[in-house]
């Protein structure tokens, strides 16, 4: 695989991993 | 390196005086060692430099997004203390400053394999503050599993994990090995260190007997030579692979350089000689035109062909009349 698409992907995997934690989070909270 | 048992300074490579590293202290201010684009080359990738010349971090944007991603857990802090709950504030708040701080640390992590990049001998940093970064998201993914999704041990810690792997693959891992320091051409660190120390000794002084001398032109010219030897050394340094033809050639020019200033400056005012000036001029424009052609073969990685044109000048250097 292209190391820049792994990056990218490993990239948004990690975005999407702490972004929907801290949603979660909130969500938890309110 | 060697252990002579010589009272000297261990040589310590400029990426580890700043980053830590097997001898870090404080470094020597190298006025060389600035990178800079070359005109009319492409960068490479990991070189990528400003309008400033500065380089650019390369996890700027990227490192900026972690953070934002988990700003929704200042939201969660803010709706905990407006609830009351302020140990649910702090525990928000805190799990965010751990994503802040790994943030922090994957950005230093990233300037610090910049400057390991940028050298041809370098150090790798004293910390993988990159991998510690990305260590430090995972565990405050996992927390935030636990402590504010409250989704239970195995899952938090399945997604710290995916996290931090996840961190690794994109910002990358830290330099974990020296370079440069064997080289095939047995050229050392120490020898590019000594050889750029003697060559710059040796310009200084060119440049201290420069300044005794009246006439402006040969000035100049002095000062042309000097900023090439400069460049020279500079383009050295970035690849030291032709250390032994270059050396050999500086410490002959160089020498040459020097002793003719020198004697020159001494004794401009004692004989009003033209023919001396003449001559000294016509020696300086011969030196001009052969460390600019010597500089220009350094960058085009061609085989210098010093010895007989070192001999030659060597010579001329002894059948001046300024010189004797």
């Amino acid at each position: 695989m292209n190391p820049r698409l792994l990056r990218t992907l490993a990239f948004v995997v990690l975005i999407g991993i702490v972004f929907a934690a801290s949603c979660a989070t909130f969500g938890h909270v309110g | 390196m060697s252990g002579d048992g010589s009272n000297k300074q261990p040589y310590a490579p400029k990426s580890a005086t700043r980053y830590g590293g097997r001898g870090a202290g404080p470094g020597r201010h190298a006025p060389l060692a600035r990178a800079t684009p070359a005109e009319g080359v492409p960068p490479k990738s990991a070189l990528r430099f400003d309008r400033n010349g500065q380089r650019r971090s390369r996890f700027r944007k990227r490192s900026w997004l972690l953070i934002l991603a988990a700003f929704p857990l200042v939201f969660a802090a803010l709706s905990s203390l407006s609830a009351g709950n302020a140990i649910g504030m702090a525990v928000n708040l805190g799990l965010f400053a751990m994503f802040a701080f790994a943030t922090f640390l994957i950005q230093q992590g990233g300037q610090a394999e910049d400057a390991y990049l940028d050298r041809t001998y370098a150090s790798p940093p004293a910390t993988p503050r990159k991998l510690i970064g990305s260590l430090v998201v995972g565990a405050a993914t996992a927390l935030t599993g636990l402590l504010g999704w409250e989704i239970g041990l195995i899952q938090s810690v399945g997604l710290g994990a995916l996290a931090a792997g996840a961190s690794v693959l994109t910002f990358g891992l830290d330099p974990m090995r020296a370079k440069g320091e064997i080289s095939l051409s047995g050229v050392t660190p120490q020898m590019v260190e000594e050889a750029i120390s003697e060559a710059e000794e040796r310009i200084e002084g060119i440049e201290r007997a420069a300044a005794d001398i009246t006439d402006q032109p040969l000035r100049d010219r002095l000062s042309r030579i000097t900023a090439r030897s400069r460049d020279i050394l500079a383009r050295i340094e970035k690849d030291p692979s032709d250390l032994r033809r270059a050396r050999k050639f500086l410490k002959v020019y160089l020498e040459g350089a020097l002793e003719a200033t020198r004697k020159y400056a001494r004794s401009q005012h004692e004989l009003g000689d033209s023919e001396m000036y003449l001559k000294f001029r016509s020696l300086l424009d011969d030196m001009q035109g052969t460390f600019d052609d010597q500089y220009e073969k350094l960058l085009t990685n061609d085989r210098i062909d010093l010895d007989v044109e070192i001999d030659v000048l060597a010579e001329r250097l002894n059948r001046e009349t300024v010189l004797q």
